[in-house]
């Protein structure tokens, strides 16, 4: 089967041109940048899940991430003028959703100072175990949410991308140390917060 | 007897934190240790709680949406204040008489604004009022969570700057832009023109943040070039380039 190809502007495809889905970030980038709107989408695909992992994770809502990341990869393309290629980008993603979930935040807080409570929504009933693991996701979502800014945005990149220490610093700009100190002290609070949730 | 391992260290060990032979007396002792057994348990129940995939996130796709945020020009920037221009022009006449509260620094060479200056830095800085129904009334230690905030600059000296910035850091650690305003993230605002030659000049808006009980750090930054406020949120405890004067107002929010 024919695979779409990904060429730049006014060149041609041809055999030994790798497909979009082979090609690196740093050349999905480049193409952008050189109006190919697929290559864009490809590293949207890519990228997607573990951006609105992490933005859930910051968040705790779906319909909040969702906006998070739409927003953060808007952002992205139209900084592709000035992305520089050094295989990193993963890392310039990541810190434009942390941002933007940041910002979403502080947006958010004002949103409830206008509109006031909303209405509850109804919901389907759930099975028992679904309702202790929904409770559970949701003492956990709580406790994140009290988390200092920068502590919860290293927890959303641990947990959510699954970034090593080295990772994290490189995401959020920081030392590895750094990185590290904010995730144990992050962790230390949580388990005060959560202490009941680890008995079965 | 072994040594008991600490919930930091069975976390650094689930987080591959620890040295190998660290992580090798773990192993060795966890098998006859009910209590490490617990506490393992226990960690390695959080960790998944925080890293439980969300089986909906497979489901979703942002490509359309960001084609059609794409196809929406980028809006041009306008600041959404909280204006409170109306209290800020009112309070103008008892401006000259009120006294000054005390503007403490942690910054290295800045002293008290009451102090002998030193340096071209003291020639700059601001000052924090409240908007009450009487006027500006001077910030002491102390504010309410949702207290209007007024400023006022001085830009003096033989090195005035040209562009000023505030923000407050609270409790949480989040950051609270006062200027330039930022509510809209679509945006990334520059910092304020300010004139120099200057002394106690009022910004004429009041605004209100939602803020947390617990400290609020102001920042004033005066520049010689605008910055935007990302690369300020980015670089605010590392190298800002252009920066004449940082002042530092701590607060309290009750």
């Amino acid at each position: 089967m024919a695979q779409l190809q990904v060429v730049a502007p006014g060149a041609r495809a041809s055999d030994d041109t790798p497909s979009s889905a082979e090609r690196s970030d740093d050349d999905l980038m480049l193409l952008a940048r050189g109006g190919v709107l697929s290559a864009f989408d490809t590293l949207m695909r890519r990228h997607q899940r573990v951006a609105l992992a992490v933005a859930h994770r910051h968040a705790g809502d779906l319909q909040v991430a969702d906006d998070i990341v739409q927003e953060a990869f808007v952002e992205v393309y139209r900084a592709a003028q000035r992305y520089r290629p050094e295989n990193k980008f993963r890392a310039f993603l990541l810190r434009i959703v942390i941002q933007r979930a940041r910002m979403a935040r502080r947006k958010n807080r004002r949103s409830r100072l206008v509109l006031g409570p909303l209405p509850e929504t109804s919901v389907a009933p759930l099975g028992e175990a679904q309702v202790l693991a929904t409770e559970r996701q949701r003492e956990v979502q709580r406790a994140v949410d009290s988390l200092p800014e920068r502590q919860r945005a290293v927890v959303a990149l641990r947990f959510g991308a699954d970034l090593s220490h080295a990772e994290l610093a490189q995401t959020l700009r920081i030392p590895e140390g750094t990185a590290r100190s904010r995730l144990f002290t992050a962790l230390r609070t949580l388990r005060k917060k959560l202490g009941g949730l680890g008995h079965e | 007897m072994s040594e008991p391992f600490s919930p930091d260290k069975i976390a650094r060990y689930l987080q591959e934190d620890l040295s190998p032979t660290e992580a090798q007396q773990l192993e060795a002792q966890l098998p006859e240790d009910p209590e490490l057994q617990r506490l393992l348990h226990k960690e390695r129940a959080l960790v998944d709680l925080l890293s439980a995939p969300v089986p909906a996130i497979n489901r979703m796709d942002v490509v359309s949406g960001v084609h059609r945020r794409l196809q929406t020009p980028e809006k041009s920037p306008i600041w959404p204040w909280i204006s409170g221009l109306g209290v800020a022009l009112a309070a103008l006449a008892l401006f000259a008489l009120l006294p000054r509260p005390k503007v403490e620094s942690e910054w290295p060479g800045i002293t008290a604004r009451s102090a002998q200056p030193k340096s071209d830095s003291q020639w700059m800085g601001v000052q924090v009022w409240t908007a009450s129904p009487q006027g500006m009334v001077p910030v002491g230690t102390t504010i309410e969570a949702d207290s209007e905030l007024l400023f006022s600059y001085t830009n003096l000296g033989p090195n005035p700057a040209q562009y000023l910035m505030v923000l407050g850091r609270d409790a949480r650690g989040e950051i609270r832009w006062y200027y330039p305003g930022w509510t809209d993230p679509d945006l990334d605002p520059p910092a304020i023109t300010i004139q120099a030659g200057e002394a106690q000049t009022v910004l004429k808006e009041a605004i209100r943040h939602d803020l947390p009980t617990g400290p609020l750090q102001i920042r004033a930054i005066f520049l010689a070039s605008p910055r935007r406020v990302r690369e300020v949120e980015m670089k605010l405890d590392g190298d800002l380039p252009n920066v004449l004067h940082t002042q530092v107002i701590n607060l309290v929010v009750r």
